[in-house]
């Protein structure tokens, strides 16, 4: 446990060397200061909170649904969100409603989700099937509207669809930012309730869970942290896989401590990713989302070649 | 009045009646055992008894409310219910396992009290699985698993628990842990228990009262003498079969006729 402590603390302090190192290092001009609390800052700001919200959400799917590969992202709720978000920007509609759109989406797609998986008793297969399907479907979609609109925002458009930290502007951080928050501190509330949940639907009732409804609050609060992410930073795949398997290996599986592990971890993770994806080609940068998809489709497979059997007891 | 009082319940799966006019009640210390041979519909009736089930008709009651108008919350502070099996997905450690019982009993934001810590601890060494209270859940073997299932009813400190074969797939030695274990708190505690089981002979050994249910209906109901008949057993499991008393308990033994000695008999 020890060690455990000792590597999550190495996490933070590089977090912390990375937010130190944003804000000290330039201070020869102005110029570096406006872009350090203009640019560096917002964008930090943004990263920790889409890092700690997607990583939140991939620990509520997994625990509700059972399945250690479920996540926003492979579930194809980031898709969808990123489809009402699409059709948002392509109407020129307000931030807000960029937001509610992407809300709305990712709700929309885990009701699909939903009914396809309850036809087939919620099998394992079924449910990541059916996500990758939805997944590539919505993202075609996306494009087809990107296609059809033939504006000069385009280039920037795809760009935030394959996950971009760096183009958000100031009123959408403040409105994006205010959701993700909430809606972790509400998961981390209910936490113990996600243990029980984890038991299967009817022995969780035999629990005293009001199963119905928990679910129903679990997947508003989980489409609404997913639809504000993507309408800030696109679509950024599998935080919400790798974080949380990593943070239950470190710190188990009681669900209240795993969501805040999970988010400070995933907080982590994508500042740093931000960060090699601003600087690895420069004076080009990379969106965040490919560095994230690099490294998480590797995992991904890595999991789905090692894993153990679904235990039961 | 009873504990648990069920009225002329039938209930099925979409148009298909499993439980077809079933009722019965169970009393304040009762220790009832459900057999009944595969599709006869034992887990369906728990099922309903437990109220995830609705009901197509007639009603369960519990202590005299209507058990569909109690919370999930509410009934799980009494009723405790142990499944055959449960699939998880994550390896909960034992001791996480077990306090998830106390889930009913916490305020949502109130760390665990005393009271639960003492049911968790109290109910781990009572079915004997203190020892393994900080291994995963996926490393125990069967009978561990069991043990630890059992473990966590207990923590729930329920006036009524209710099993759905405990002992499936254990060896005699668990076998007899987990009756013997029942049978204590029983008779020490008052506990109510109602379990279904496959072995007749542990039924016999172990239940005050049997219900052997056959399509659907209750066949038969009574003391272990009484129910298990080898007219009654030939009759609903359509097998023939010798019974004995067991020279210890003088309870009825049902011993299997194969079909070589068939032969011999008739």
């Amino acid at each position: 446990m020890n060690k455990k402590i000792l590597l999550f603390l190495g996490l933070l302090a590089i977090l912390g060397a990375v937010i130190a190192g944003a804000i000290f290092y330039p201070k020869i001009d102005s110029q570096a200061s406006v872009i350090i609390w203009q640019l560096r800052i917002p964008r930090i700001f943004l990263a920790f909170l889409v890092g700690a919200g997607l990583s939140c959400c991939g620990v509520v799917f997994q625990a509700m649904l059972r399945n250690s590969l479920a996540e926003p992202y492979t579930l194809g709720v980031s898709s969808g969100a990123a489809l009402g978000a699409a059709m948002a920007i392509m109407f020129n509609f307000g931030v807000f409603f960029v937001t509610t759109f992407s809300f709305a989406g990712s709700l929309a797609t885990i009701f699909l989700l939903y009914l396809i998986a309850s036809r087939k008793h919620f099998d394992n297969n079924t449910l990541i099937l059916a996500g990758v399907a939805l997944s590539l479907l919505f993202s075609s979609l996306v494009l087809l509207l990107f296609a059809i609109a033939k504006k000069e925002g385009v280039h920037s458009a795809i760009i935030w669809l394959m996950g971009d930290l760096s183009s958000a502007r100031p009123e959408v951080i403040r409105i994006v930012s205010g959701f993700i928050a909430l809606g972790i501190f509400i998961l981390i509330g209910l936490g113990r309730d996600l243990d029980i949940i984890c038991m299967g639907d009817e022995k969780a009732r035999h629990l005293g869970l009001n199963v119905i409804l928990t679910k129903r609050i679990f997947f508003i609060i989980a489409s609404l942290i997913t639809g504000a992410a993507i309408s800030a930073a696109g679509i950024i795949g599998f935080v919400g896989l790798i974080i949380p398997h990593f943070a239950r290996f470190l710190f188990g599986i009681n669900h209240r401590r795993l969501l805040i592990a999970s988010g400070l971890m995933g907080a982590a993770f994508l500042i740093l990713c931000d960060t090699i994806a601003r600087t690895i080609i420069l004076p080009l940068e990379l969106p965040v989302g490919v560095v994230t998809g690099i490294c998480g489709g590797l995992f991904f497979l890595g999991l789905l070649v090692k894993s153990k059997k679904w235990g039961s007891v | 009045m009873s504990l648990l009082d069920i009225k002329g319940i039938f209930c099925g799966y979409g148009n298909k009646e499993v439980i077809k006019d079933v009722s019965f009640s169970v009393d304040k210390g009762d220790f009832i055992g459900i057999i009944g041979p595969n599709g006869a519909g034992k887990t369906t009736l728990f099922r309903a008894i437990t109220g995830v089930l609705a009901l197509d008709k007639g009603s369960v009651f519990y202590n005299g409310v209507d058990i569909s108008d109690i919370s999930p919350r509410n009934l799980a502070k009494d009723m405790a219910v142990i499944p055959q099996i449960i699939f998880m997905p994550f390896s909960f450690t034992v001791e996480e396992f077990v306090f998830m019982a106390r889930f009913a009993h916490m305020d949502r934001f109130q760390p665990p009290s005393k009271i639960d810590h003492d049911a968790v601890n109290e109910a781990m060494s009572e079915s004997g699985v203190m020892h393994l209270k900080n291994r995963g859940i996926w490393e125990l073997s069967g009978g561990e698993r069991q043990m630890v299932l059992l473990a966590q009813g207990f923590a729930q400190t329920p006036k009524i628990l209710l099993l759905d074969e405990p002992t499936a797939h254990l060896d005699i030695c668990h076998q007899a842990a987990i009756m013997g274990t029942l049978k204590k708190l029983n008779k020490e505690h008052g506990l109510t228990v109602v379990v279904i089981l496959h072995d007749l002979n542990l039924a016999s050994e172990y239940c005050n009262n049997i219900i052997l249910l056959s399509e659907g209906k209750i066949y038969k109901e009574g003391g272990a003498s009484e129910v298990l008949t080898y007219k009654a057993i030939e009759k609903v499991y359509k097998t023939l079969v010798i019974v004995e008393k067991n020279p210890l308990s003088g309870k009825p033994y049902i011993f299997l006729v194969s079909q070589q000695d068939n032969k011999t008999v008739v």
